[in-house]
């Protein structure tokens, strides 16, 4: 038998032991490793790394990732294998991440112009001078009536700033994230209310894309990619790709049907001609859960044959009639739409188009189809989070030259993570309004490099990535449970002593690590908080919040299902919350009327459309412009790759894969024009000219001609410049392809054009005419 | 009954892959691989004529063959075979005398422009010691790469590759590679790497 008990001496021993080892641990305590799923571990030392959930925000995907710190150094970033979406899986920019936060290029620290602008002079300022400037401009505007002289263009969503922004009045404001999907959400809200609806790729067994590139690019990018991939391999699903040039989607589909630029519509009028043809329409659905019964829809589809769709956009007959009857029967199928499609003149309607195959099977909160977004809702059972819809109020602009356009009286611009004079159609005009001082007074910028738009600020402002901040947000509920993504800060952590000697020292916080943002960079949320405290009245009151890590804090107490599972503190461990009492991934319509929860009809028809004379049933445009083309005329396509964002554009891992962007032709209309691979030609478009080399492909349309965005840059970096440098990275001193160059930027040459119905970005349009140097 | 010693082995189901090098960057990341080398990277591939085009992916890494040429030609004893079948470099040994670059068949291995000796992919050993997955293996957002024993029946790997056919690159050499591949297709394996997009 054992003696139970403890010594005198051991007692000591190991009270003094715990003792120590809390005080080694003040400041920089961590939250451990909770399971082998997320440990790590360090390569040289072999000494377990520190794992912390968070979410990442390089692109709207808000994807969950484990931050790996090595001591006090983020040294790791890998997908989170508990979130329900992206399930461990992360893309190329999501690792590349710490190469934006250890950047040795960020900005750091607050800066003001000493020279002309675009002279790149600079003086360091405080932060008190700006929170000086920034608020006695605002207080001004508000005393004087003229706050709509405050313009702020916004590339990144934050609820604080959107509390600021509804706070002090109807300014101007341009909506970046909302601009870059207005087709389509105008196009879904006019159907059923609801700007977008998810796809259900997963369960589908047939699915036809129209112009969307999940496996590069998506809204919801690995959580679609990974669902779409399992559907495809593990349970044998169909994808049928249509796209102007093969997209790594098309590449890896069961089959790719090149089609002509902006006439997806006509296919898919086609295809559902062919399916009421043959009585395979979901006549139910139609009749009860639609404005639209069967009989209307077959005679306004009457003059949509296969044989003219094959003639209007390329896609052969044959194909558009056996895809159809493999839509309608194969089931359950979705249609799937991406930029290809929406960011043309024809967008909208394309877009009603494609979505009229769903509504013909019988797609709406169904198994494999489409569902509407889930959110996590507060004590009186509304979305928790704020919307966009509350800033309604401003007045969305539609770009930096939308101003110029309707003459708007500018006072202050402020650019939060936009760069107008690399990103916007036509950037160069938009570089030459916001440098003019007349038509812009002081221009603000905050972001975490010196961006093109940056160079010719008044002020440029810090910004911390987000890997330094505190945010809450709802991810996309692909499951369709909602889910809670917490974005919390991983780097830097302050040492003990640091920590010790902040007046606003919390003793109660002694084990929690403490972080703070690198340089003086600052995140936009406590600029506002602090902006708030300076003007003070109705705007202070709206914005009650110490910090934005106070603010996270009291939203999160307002949602009455995270409060019973362990409140802030799970959300804290987990990186994200899903309401377990929740019935799992459950579909409004099961089919049978007396069980169907949905009471919402699909406006196929839409009165709205007639009444601002536009067809009201979705119908098929073409367009006069691009029916004239010359031999050497092409259309003009970007496509994003998915090493290319705005956090990545300095990044050394994703530019030493991606540098160039050649300008795709197809190999035959190539050797009829007399160009080679590798050759130098001259891009000739109504608004510019760029001067990029040839990549002949098999895998894009005759008829169009496509370039990577997101390079080409002229600032933020030497890494993004394509430049070999000293600095204390090794890394950038091995910059190694400074002979290719860094590329060129297509939104040089692309015309400003807007769908008519929803005013939304037509980027795809632009008709160039290519001459050999 | 299970064998205790363990054979690891690496697989690509290449129908999953999207060709999106979040392996070659988690590899950079994992493994501090400096610019201008690579241990990890994917191999994008052109074939067909319009309209029946297509593209192909093909992520490479060391095979850690069952019959290393390279660890056979290395004259100071510096590339390594463990029981278990990885491969690794002794940074102390190599000399950086290139041999085993010029025996290696698949071009896996480089110079490490800092330390000026021979280094490629070793599956992460450090972190498979860890009982942890490679990082390329996690970072894979498709799920495309698998990891394990193959002397453990009930392991994923095995029982995938017991479900279907796999390949690996350059079996003619005779070298028996331990990475395979599901979907492989010979052409991409010879093929030019395509030109920068």
């Amino acid at each position: 038998m054992s003696k139970i008990g403890i010594s005198r001496r051991r007692f000591i021993k190991t009270g003094l032991g715990c003792v120590a080892a809390a005080a080694t641990s003040i400041g920089t305590a961590q939250i451990p490793a909770a399971d082998k799923k997320t440990m790590g571990v360090s390569r040289t030392s072999l000494k377990s790394l520190y794992a912390i959930p968070t979410t990442c925000e390089q692109c709207p995907a808000g994807c969950g990732i484990i931050a790996y710190l090595d001591g006090e150094r983020l040294v790791q970033i890998l997908g989170n294998p508990s979130h329900p979406n992206n399930q461990g899986g992360i893309c190329t920019k999501g690792l590349a991440g710490i190469n934006l936060v250890n950047d040795p290029e960020r900005l750091l620290y607050p800066m003001k112009r000493i020279g002309p602008r675009g002279s790149d002079s600079w003086t360091r300022i405080t932060w008190d001078e700006v929170y000086f400037t920034l608020g006695t401009r605002i207080k001004e505007m508000i005393r004087d009536g003229r706050i709509s002289e405050l313009v702020v263009d916004k590339g990144q969503n934050d609820s604080l700033l959107d509390r600021f922004i509804t706070a002090i009045g109807s300014i101007h404001i341009i909506n970046r994230p909302a601009l870059k999907n207005l087709t389509r959400d105008t196009a879904f809200t006019a159907m059923i209310k609801s700007p977008l609806l998810f796809e259900d790729v997963g369960r589908s067994r047939t699915i036809l894309n129209f112009g969307a590139n999940p496996y590069s690019n998506h809204d919801q990018f690995i959580g679609i990619a990974r669902r779409l991939v399992r559907a495809r391999i593990e349970k044998g699903a169909r994808l049928i790709t249509f796209d102007v040039r093969m997209s790594e989607t098309a590449a890896k589909s069961d089959s790719w049907h090149p089609i002509k630029a902006r006439t997806d519509g006509i296919v898919a009028l086609a295809m559902a001609k062919v399916i009421v043809e043959k009585e395979l329409a979901d006549k139910n659905f139609l009749d009860h859960n639609t404005n639209c019964p069967i009989s209307k829809i077959k005679h306004h589809l009457s003059p949509y044959t296969p044989e003219l769709a094959e003639r209007e956009s390329g896609v052969k007959a044959v194909d558009i009639e056996r895809l159809a009857i493999e839509f309608a029967t194969r089931k359950p199928s979705v249609a799937i739409i991406g930029g290809g499609v929406s960011d043309h003149e024809n967008g909208l309607q394309n877009i009603r188009c494609i979505a009229l195959l769903n509504w013909l099977v019988g797609n709406l909160e169904k198994e494999g189809g489409l569902f509407f977004p889930r959110f996590p809702l507060n004590h009186q059972g509304k979305p928790s989070l704020l919307s966009d819809s509350r800033l309604e109020l401003s007045h969305a602009v539609k770009g930096a030259m939308e101003l110029q356009e309707i003459d708007t009286q500018i006072d202050t611009y402020f650019a939060y993570l936009s760069n107008p004079a690399y990103n916007d159609p036509d950037c160069e005009s938009s570089a030459r309004f916001l440098k003019d001082e007349k038509s812009v007074p002081f221009l603000v910028v905050m972001d975490t490099h010196l961006t093109e738009t940056a160079m010719m600020a008044d002020m440029v402002l810090p910004a911390a990535t987000y890997l330094e901040g505190w945010s809450i947000s709802s991810a996309p509920s692909l499951d369709k449970v909602p889910i809670l993504n917490l974005r919390q800060p991983v780097v830097s952590i302050l040492s003990t002593a640091k920590v010790l000697r902040f007046p606003t020292f919390d003793s109660g916080k002694l084990l929690e690590p403490t972080f703070q943002p690198l340089g003086e960079s600052r995140e936009i949320g406590n600029l506002c908080l602090e902006l708030a405290r300076r003007i003070g009245g109705s705007v202070l009151a709206s914005l009650p919040f110490e910090n934005t890590q106070d603010y996270v804090t009291k939203i999160t107490s307002s949602i009455p299902g995270l409060k019973k599972q362990g409140g802030f503190k799970t959300l804290k461990r987990q990186g994200f919350w899903t309401d377990k009492t929740l019935k799992k991934g459950y579909y409004l319509n099961s089919g049978k009327k007396s069980t169907s929860n949905m009471t919402q009809k699909v406006k196929i028809y839409s009165d709205t459309l007639k009444h601002n004379g536009h067809p009201p049933l979705p119908e098929y445009q073409p367009v006069a412009s691009h029916k004239e083309m010359n031999s050497n005329e092409f259309i003009f396509t970007t496509f994003k790759s998915n090493l290319t964002a705005r956090g990545a554009s300095n990044s050394k891992w994703a530019r030493e894969i991606l540098h160039e962007n050649r300008l795709w032709v197809n190999k035959k209309k190539a050797d009829r024009l007399g160009i080679k691979n590798g050759d130098k030609v001259r891009v000739i478009s109504p608004v510019g000219t760029l001067i990029t080399r040839v990549l002949t492909t098999s895998r894009i349309h005759p008829r169009s001609v496509a370039m990577a965005e997101g390079l080409g840059h002229t600032a933020i970096g030497n890494v993004a410049k394509a430049r070999r440098f000293k600095s204390k990275d090794q890394d950038t001193n091995l910059i190694w392809w400074s002979k290719e160059g860094n590329g060129v930027n297509p939104n040089k040459i692309i015309e400003r054009r807007i769908d008519p119905i929803s005013g939304g970005q037509a980027l795809k349009d632009t008709k160039v005419l290519i001459e050999k140097i | 009954m299970r064998n205790k010693v363990k054979r690891y082995a690496m697989l690509f189901d290449l129908r999953k892959c999207i060709g999106c090098n979040a392996c070659a960057v988690a590899c950079k990341s994992e493994n501090n691989v400096p610019l201008g080398v690579w241990r990890s990277w994917v191999k994008k591939v052109e074939k067909g004529h319009y309209p029946h085009s297509k593209e192909f992916f093909l992520p490479i890494v060391c095979n850690n063959c069952e019959n290393p040429i390279c660890v056979t030609v290395c004259p100071v004893g510096a590339s390594i075979k463990r029981s278990d079948g990885i491969i690794y470099i002794d940074p102390h040994r190599c000399i950086g005398c290139r041999y085993c670059m010029a025996a290696c068949p698949y071009g896996v291995r480089y110079i490490n422009p800092k330390l000026n000796i021979a280094e490629k992919c070793y599956w992460c050993h450090h972190r498979v010691d860890a009982g942890l997955k490679p990082a390329c293996v996690l970072a894979c957002p498709t799920g495309a790469i698998m990891f394990g024993d193959l002397n453990d029946p009930e392991s994923d790997i095995s029982k995938t590759m017991a479900k279907n056919a796999v390949q690996v690159i350059k079996p003619e050499m005779g070298t028996k590679p331990h990475t395979f591949y599901i979907d492989l297709d010979i052409d991409t394996v010879e093929a030019k790497q395509m030109e920068e997009e």
